[in-house]
This record gives C-alpha cells, sequence and structure tokens, in this order.
C-alpha cells in the first residue's frame, strides 16, 4: 500500500526538527520511523539489501570481452546438477537459473511469461532451470510433462484444469493455449521450505530437483513472509492456507534442527523419490563455513547459498540490512569447506550455486571463477520484465504489474524481455570464456580475476592487477612502518 | 548496492531485453569508475558496514512470532535497588521539549508499562509523582534531588568522584555517570566508588579531538573495555554500559549490544514528541503519546527479530562474535572480524607481521611489534 499522506508529512516535520538541531538521523531512517510511529508495525522491505560494499564492481576479469567479432558459441555452457546420490541429473545450457520466485509474491502473468519464455528457450536450444520458490508450484508446473499426467484420473484432471481456468480468468488470460501451457520443457527445482506450501503430493513427485530452503539471503533466520494483502483467494487455494491472512513460514524447519536431522530429511525425501530426483540444500551465507560442512556431510547433490543482498518479496527492514554476509566474502569460506572435506573424500559430483546480487554475465563468470558451478538470478528477470527498483513488492503498488497492483503485465513482451536478456547473457558468457581461451565456462579461474583494493583482495583470495596481494600489501604496510619507526639501524 | 548503481544495472539488462546482443559496455566497469570518484564518502556511517551472522544449520534460529524472546534487563549492581527495564531503553537525548510534548512523552511512558513494555526515562525534569516508569533524574545540585527512581551525574572531574560519595549516602536507587572522552581513565575508579554503570554520548565524544574521525563503534568499544578492565579476573556484579547519541534504529542498537551496550540511550520518542507541534494544528497529547508508544511497540518487535534470526532467545546474549564488517575501518574501530576470514584486520596484520620477521630475519621485540600495529590500524582509521 503506498504510505499515507499523514505519514510522508510526519517524516518531513520530523526531517525539519532534525535538521534544526543538527541531529544524526537520515530521511530514510525517519521514513521508518514515521511508519512505526503510525502502525505501531515492523517496516517491511523487499528486493535485496543495501549492501555498502559487493565487491564484484572491485573486480575485473582480465582481458576478456563481454562483445567479441569472433564467434565463441561453441564454448561449453553447461551445467550438471545430481548424480552425487541421485539417479537421475539436470543438465542445462547455461550456468545460470531462475531464482526462486513463488506464485504470490510475483503476480500470476509474471509467472506465465517466465513459462512462456523458458518453453521458447528450451525450443531454441537452451534449456535453463526455474526453481519455483516456497509457495508452491503452479498446475502446468506440476502437470507440464506427458509422464506427470499420465496416471491422473479424469475428474483428478478436470480439478486441475478447473483451477486453472479459474486463475487465467482471474488474469484476462484465458486466451492462452492451455495445451501450450500445459508443456513445460524446461527442468524445475521445487523448494521444500518450513512452510510448507503445498497441497498436491505430486510437487515433489514431478520435480525434476527438490530443493530444502533452510534459509535465504534477504532474511537469514527469519523464514519466509508473504504479507496478508498478498494473499489472494488464489494465491491461499493455491498455497493451501488461509486468504487475505499474512503467511509466515516457520524460521526454522520444525524437524530439521541440526546437521542429524537433515541427514534425515534428505534421506527422506530420497526415500519418497526413489533415490532419483536431485537434491539441493539451500542456505544465506552467514556462518558459511558451518553450514557448508554440514550440507556436504548430509546426502545432498548440491547447495545453494544465497549472498545477503539476494532480493526477497518481503522481508522485515531491519532484518534484510543487517544479517548476512555479502556473496562475494562467502565463497572464500566456502571453498575452504569443500577443500577440507574432499582432502578426506574421493571427488563426486556435488555442486554449488551461489545467488545474491548477480544479474548479469560477468558477475556470472566472477562467481563461478571463485568456485561456484553456477548461480541464482532473480532480481534480473524481474527488471526484464519491466520492474523499476520502487522496492515496495511487498506491497500492491508494483508500477510494472509484476508482484501486485492492477497493472497489468504485457506477458508476450515480457517473455521476449526474458527470452533475449538469456540468449544475450549466454552469448556474453561464451564471449568471456572464449577470449579467455577456456573451453568451458566452467574453466573460468581465479587467475583470470584481480581486484582494485585491499579489502576485496582479503575478502576474495584474488590478487591486485600488478601480482601483489594483499599479504604482500601487509607486508609493504609493515616495512614502511619499520621504517618509519626507525626501528632496524638498515633500512628495508 | 546502492540504488543509483541498481539504476545503472536496471539500464544494461534493459539494453539485453531489446537487443538479444552482448553489449558494448561493462556495467561493473561503470560501478567502479562511479565509486572510486565517490571514494571520499564512501565509509562515513560505519554501523552500514556491520553485519550480525544470522543462524541456520549449525545454529538454529529461534522464532520470534512464535517464541518468547527475552529483551528484560537490570541496572543496578546491589540486589536490593535494581530496576527492571522490559524494554533496554532509556529514553535520553538533547531535544528541548514543551510542557505539552513532555505530557505526551510521559502518557506513552505510562502506557507501555501498563503493556509489559516498561522503558525508563533520563531528564533534568523532576519525576512525576505517580509514574509507573523509572524515572532518572540528571543532577546537577544535590540539593534539588527529588524522588527519582535514578541518578545520572555528569562527569566534571574529582567534584564528581565527591558527590557520588555523598548522594550513595542517602540514595539507595542506581547511580550512572554520563562520560567525557576521557572515561578509559577514571571508569575504573567511578565503579570502585559504587556508581551502576556509565553513560556514553557518541554523538558528543566523536566530536572530541581525542576521538576525531572516529565513529560512535570505536567509543562502544573502548568504553565496554574501560568497565571490563575493572572487572578484569571477577565477575562483572551488573555494571552497566549506557549508549547514547547515534543509535536511533533497531538495527544499530542490535549492533552496539554486540559491541558492548546493555542500555540505549534512545532520542527518536523525545523527537516524536516534539514533531507533534509540528505536524498538528493544533497539540494534542493522546495522539501524540499513541505516536511515540506506537513507535516503541514497533522497535520492540525488532529487537526480538534479530537477536531471534542470529540464534538468541534473549537480546543479551548477542555479543561481538555474532557480528561481521565489510570495512577495515570498522575491523579497527570496533575490534569486529572481517566477513569472509572471521579474523579481525589486527589479527591478519599480526600473523602476517610475525610470518613476516621470521622470514625476513628481522629482528623487532614484542614492544616494537606493537608500535608497527599501531601505526598500521592508525593508518586505516
Amino acid at each position: 500500500m503506498p504510505l499515507p499522506k499523514d505519514v510522508m508529512n510526519f517524516r518531513w516535520d520530523m526531517a525539519k526538527v532534525v535538521k534544526n538541531e543538527g541531529h544524526t538521523a537520515d530521511l530514510k531512517s525517519l521514513l521508518l520511523d514515521a511508519q512505526k510511529a503510525a502502525d505501531g508495525l515492523v517496516p517491511y522491505a523487499s528486493l535485496g539489501a543495501h549492501s555498502q560494499n559487493d565487491y564484484f564492481s572491485n573486480m575485473m576479469i582480465n582481458n576478456a570481452k563481454i562483445n567479441s567479432t569472433q564467434d565463441y558459441s561453441d564454448v561449453d555452457a553447461s551445467l550438471i546438477i545430481g548424480g552425487r546420490y541421485s539417479k537421475k541429473i539436470i543438465k542445462t545450457d547455461v550456468p545460470f537459473s531462475v531464482g526462486g520466485m513463488s506464485y504470490g509474491s510475483v503476480k500470476l502473468p509474471a509467472k506465465i511469461s517466465l513459462h512462456l519464455a523458458l518453453n521458447k528457450l528450451a525450443k531454441n536450444g537452451i534449456k535453463i532451470l526455474m526453481n519455483t520458490g516456497e509457495g508452491g508450484a503452479l498446475p502446468w508446473e506440476i502437470y507440464g510433462t506427458e509422464k506427470s499426467r499420465e496416471k491422473l484420473s479424469k475428474s483428478h484432471w478436470n480439478t486441475i484444469l478447473q483451477f486453472t481456468d479459474k486463475l487465467l480468468r482471474a488474469n484476462h488470460l484465458e486466451g492462452l493455449d492451455i495445451d501450450e501451457l500445459f508443456t513445460r520443457e524446461y527442468p524445475l527445482v521445487v523448494q521444500y521450505a518450513s512452510g510448507r506450501f503445498w497441497k498436491d503430493p505430486a510437487y515433489l513427485l514431478n520435480a525434476d530437483g527438490i530443493e530444502i530452503k533452510i534459509g535465504q539471503g534477504a532474511k537469514i533466520g527469519h523464514g519466509g513472509i508473504l504479507p496478508g494483502s498478498k494473499v489472494t483467494e488464489l494465491v491461499a487455494e493455491n498455497r493451501g492456507i488461509l486468504a487475505h491472512k499474512p503467511a509466515h513460514s516457520p524460521s526454522r524447519h520444525l524437524d530439521i534442527l541440526g546437521p542429524e536431522d537433515l541427514v534425515a530429511k534428505v534421506l527422506e525425501l530420497r526415500e519418497l523419490t526413489n533415490w532419483e530426483t536431485p537434491i539441493i540444500v539451500k542456505v544465506g551465507a552467514s556462518r558459511i563455513y558451518d553450514d557448508m560442512e554440514i550440507i556436504l556431510k548430509s546426502y545432498a547433490d548440491c547447495a545453494t547459498v544465497d549472498g545477503m543482498v539476494g532480493g526477497t518479496g518481503a522481508a522485515p527492514y531491519e532484518v534484510r540490512e543487517d544479517i548476512g554476509i555479502n556473496t562475494i566474502a562467502s565463497l572464500r569460506p566456502i571453498r575452504d569447506a569443500i577443500n577440507d572435506y574432499y582432502e578426506t573424500h574421493d571427488k563426486d559430483g556435488f555442486k554449488l550455486v551461489v545467488n545474491g546480487g548477480i544479474w548479469d554475465s560477468e558477475r556470472i563468470a566472477k562467481t563461478i571463477a571463485l568456485g561456484a558451478d553456477g548461480v541464482g538470478i532473480g532480481t534480473g528477470f524481474l527488471l526484464a520484465m519491466g520492474c523499476t527498483l520502487i522496492q515496495e513488492c511487498h506491497t500492491d503498488i508494483c508500477p510494472a504489474g509484476i508482484t501486485g497492483s492492477h497493472e497489468k503485465l504485457d506477458v508476450e513482451k515480457s517473455a521476449e524481455g526474458i527470452f533475449n536478456y538469456i540468449k544475450a547473457t549466454k552469448i556474453e558468457l561464451q564471449n568471456i570464456a572464449g577470449s579467455l581461451g577456456r573451453k568451458k565456462i566452467e574453466d573460468i579461474e581465479m587467475t583470470d580475476i584481480s581486484v582494485n583494493n585491499l579489502l576485496t583482495s582479503i575478502v576474495s583470495e584474488l590478487p591486485f592487477s600488478d601480482g601483489s596481494n594483499y599479504v604482500s600489501k601487509i607486508q609493504s604496510k609493515i616495512d614502511d612502518s619499520i621504517n618509519a619507526l626507525n626501528l632496524q639501524g638498515e633500512k628495508i | 548496492m546502492r540504488l543509483n548503481e541498481k539504476a545503472l544495472i536496471r539500464k544494461s539488462i534493459l539494453e539485453l531485453c531489446n537487443t538479444g546482443m552482448p553489449r558494448q559496455k561493462s556495467t561493473d566497469d561503470v560501478i567502479r569508475t562511479i565509486r572510486e570518484k565517490s571514494s571520499s564518502e564512501k565509509e562515513g556511517n560505519l554501523w552500514e558496514y556491520i553485519i550480525a551472522l544470522g543462524a541456520q544449520l549449525s545454529r538454529p534460529p529461534f522464532d520470534p512470532y512464535r517464541e518468547k524472546i527475552k529483551l528484560t534487563t537490570k541496572i543496578g549492581r546491589k540486589g536490593d535497588q535494581k530496576i527492571s527495564l522490559k524494554i533496554p531503553i532509556l529514553i535520553y537525548g538533547k531535544f528541548d521539549l514543551s510542557q505539552s510534548s513532555k505530557d505526551a512523552l510521559y502518557l506513552a511512558l505510562d502506557n507501555l508499562d501498563d503493556n509489559r513494555s516498561t522503558i525508563g526515562l533520563i531528564s533534568k525534569d523532576e519525576p512525576c509523582d505517580e509514574r509507573k516508569y523509572p524515572h532518572f533524574q540528571i543532577l546537577d545540585d544535590i540539593s534539588k534531588l527529588a524522588d527519582p527512581d535514578g541518578i545520572v551525574l555528569e562527569y566534571t572531574g574529582v567534584k564528581t568522584e565527591e558527590k557520588i560519595e555523598k548522594i550513595r549516602k542517602e540514595f539507595d536507587g542506581p547511580i550512572l555517570v554520563e562520560v567525557d572522552e576521557y572515561f578509559s581513565y577514571y571508569t575504573a575508579k567511578l565503579l570502585e566508588l559504587g556508581i551502576d554503570g556509565i553513560v556514553v554520548n557518541t554523538d558528543d565524544i566523536i566530536k572530541s579531538e581525542r576521538y576525531k574521525g572516529k565513529h560512535a563503534i570505536a567509543v562502544i568499544h573502548d568504553a565496554k573495555l574501560a568497565i571490563n578492565e575493572f572487572y578484569r579476573g571477577k565477575e562483572n556484579d551488573g555494571a552497566c554500559l549506557v549508549v547514547a547519541g547515534d543509535v536511533n534504529n533497531a538495527g544499530k542498537m542490535v549492533k552496539a549490544a554486540g559491541l558492548g551496550a546493555d542500555i540505549i540511550g534512545y532520542d527518536t520518542s523525545l523527537l516524536i514528541a516534539k514533531v507533534g507541534h509540528y505536524s498538528e494544528n493544533f497539540f494534542d497529547e493522546e495522539i501524540t503519546a499513541q505516536k511515540i508508544f506506537n513507535h516503541m511497540i514497533a522497535t520492540k518487535s525488532e529487537l526480538t527479530g534479530i537477536p531471534a534470526a542470529v540464534g538468541y532467545s534473549d537480546f543479551h546474549n548477542l555479543s561481538p562474535s555474532d557480528f561481521r564488517t565489510s570495512s577495515i575501518k570498522a575491523s579497527v574501530q570496533g575490534n569486529i572480524p572481517l566477513e569472509g576470514v572471521d579474523k579481525t584486520y589486527r589479527n591478519m596484520v599480526e600473523e602476517i607481521l610475525e610470518e613476516h620477521v621470521n622470514t625476513k630475519n628481522i629482528s623487532v621485540n614484542q614492544q616494537e611489534r606493537q608500535k608497527i600495529i599501531s601505526l598500521i590500524m592508525k593508518g586505516e582509521n
């Protein structure tokens, strides 16, 4: 909901007093104070945290080109998830995926735009993975393959079609071809989150992968939230919850309180899926070395780590801003945990997917160079659909009609934008790897990247462009101090 | 990421969406150029570079919606004189309020107590007779001692120490002393005289020559160190650190608590009380009181949310080990580990120094090593 006029006025009145009295409060914090004074509620926020240091822009890919006259289309950009313990694998043609954005958090037209764009890409030879988010899946996602519909009774199928009809009519999309809609040609990973927002067991059984969501970068340790204003009758019906009431999923899985519980949960899901489906465990970047150690031992095929700048549909403002570490900073302890694990274990197919503040080819390449096998993108896809960054996804005023409001999203145009975004990002990635002389995207290494400041070198272990690193820079400071203090007869 | 950078990213993505072809320019290069140009203002507010470590697999989080998170704190070192606060906040600030604003504030404080959300007040005014909240009277002159629940004295040197000795004879409640920038020299002495805690106003102290160029986190870190120094080898019997000044939102309060603050001296409620006059054509005491009340209830929820997400059922369990920073300056000033390496910048320099002098066979003794480290740390401030 837009902020009432009296809240805005109160903020400006506070700003006047603050200015007159030389106080330290800033305008943003005064707006939050005015909101709290008006309704007594915790202010919410959306999209990613305003981290002052996300490191990506302090890193350069040495001698790489995103645009090239040379043809690097033979550079292998594929990614395989699964096979460490699962019988099946997910193979995609790009090392990035659509991060979890659930129905409810984004509106139906946005979900359909993604669905249509990913189908079109698959037809054009680019398979890209989509994550459902924690709010359940839509009927055509669950029953989008012939195999998934094989065992359905006629009455069950009719019920699914009736609900689909209701969804489409409510969004003035009844003109869509149902057969085309119920064709899913891209791999789908469903989230198994603490809220258990699904009512159909086929949600788990028909998925290509299952992601146990322990946490997410924007609200680590807090649990998911869908404000009541966004829980429409249809969203509620799809999730199996009450309409118009906020959906607060618990901050932790009630049956996963520690490492042993995670093992038990992974094995439970393995049994449920006959050890066929790849299982992923997702955490926010925080106490990441310890969390990775636990995931590596949990019989999971893959870990997803979400940096603090990873987006959200809704989170308490202070939780979003103040909890979790940056994506790049998380990669050093993650590498340490993986290396320590494989010192005593044989190499297997464990994969690492990293999210948070990654939205273009360069950032994907930088993340892969630092140890990720793939990345997840959320906000990038919202921008491709026309997001204007007003950061009100938790309310009903999205001017682009993606996350709320009565604005109508142009499904065809959005799908076209997503199609182009993915296609161009793949070409840019191939150009980067090709211009570095690599045959595969996964071959981009830390030696291909340099940094421009000390802190980025410390947190990433990357060198400066002159070959020095944070250790040699600090050694120079030590030598300078010894000279300045005249501690040695002979200067260093 | 800053908003202007996000706007650049949006523009760049739209280019990809419209053309379906690779871009000509790297957006990270553009962002880097902008950041380099604005580097002078880069690390002004160090609060923004400090983050808490959320709990997940290695430590389960609590759930603030379904479980009780404790905020209660006590002020006072002796059992019979302790004052209990349900939220670790004492309203304190420099805003000059009219009588009607004060009345609105007093009404809000009473209502908060009725709502099991007791907070206290530090004020120069005489306490109201039928108040429900604890009132700490700022006392310049002992003869003006009314009937407060606690006393705050401003440190003015030896005279303050004499004052404490005198007051202690006739007043049983907690005595706090607001200290100046030299607190590290005399905090132990004050605690020895029996005060119950110190109040540091970070806004005032960072204006002093001694803390020039430093941030509130340096003051909080040093103040906690001064208290800990007194209790070296023994258990703290309840002496508290009250941090006022630049701690005007829940995020800063939680970080201040992690750095060592026991109670926050909070002035936003005073600001709301004062603004009542600006926003209404007439001043309505009840409306203003309701705003102060609402604001505090929301703040209380925020204060429970972060510790719960970090894995604590008690706000006061937050400690420096629960925080990381993405700023070398913040690491140096607050002794906070850097994110990703889990060591303070100082620890890193110490380790590299040790290895460096051994490898190069440089002869420097322990004292000289400390001088080297201090010089490097000074350069990062």
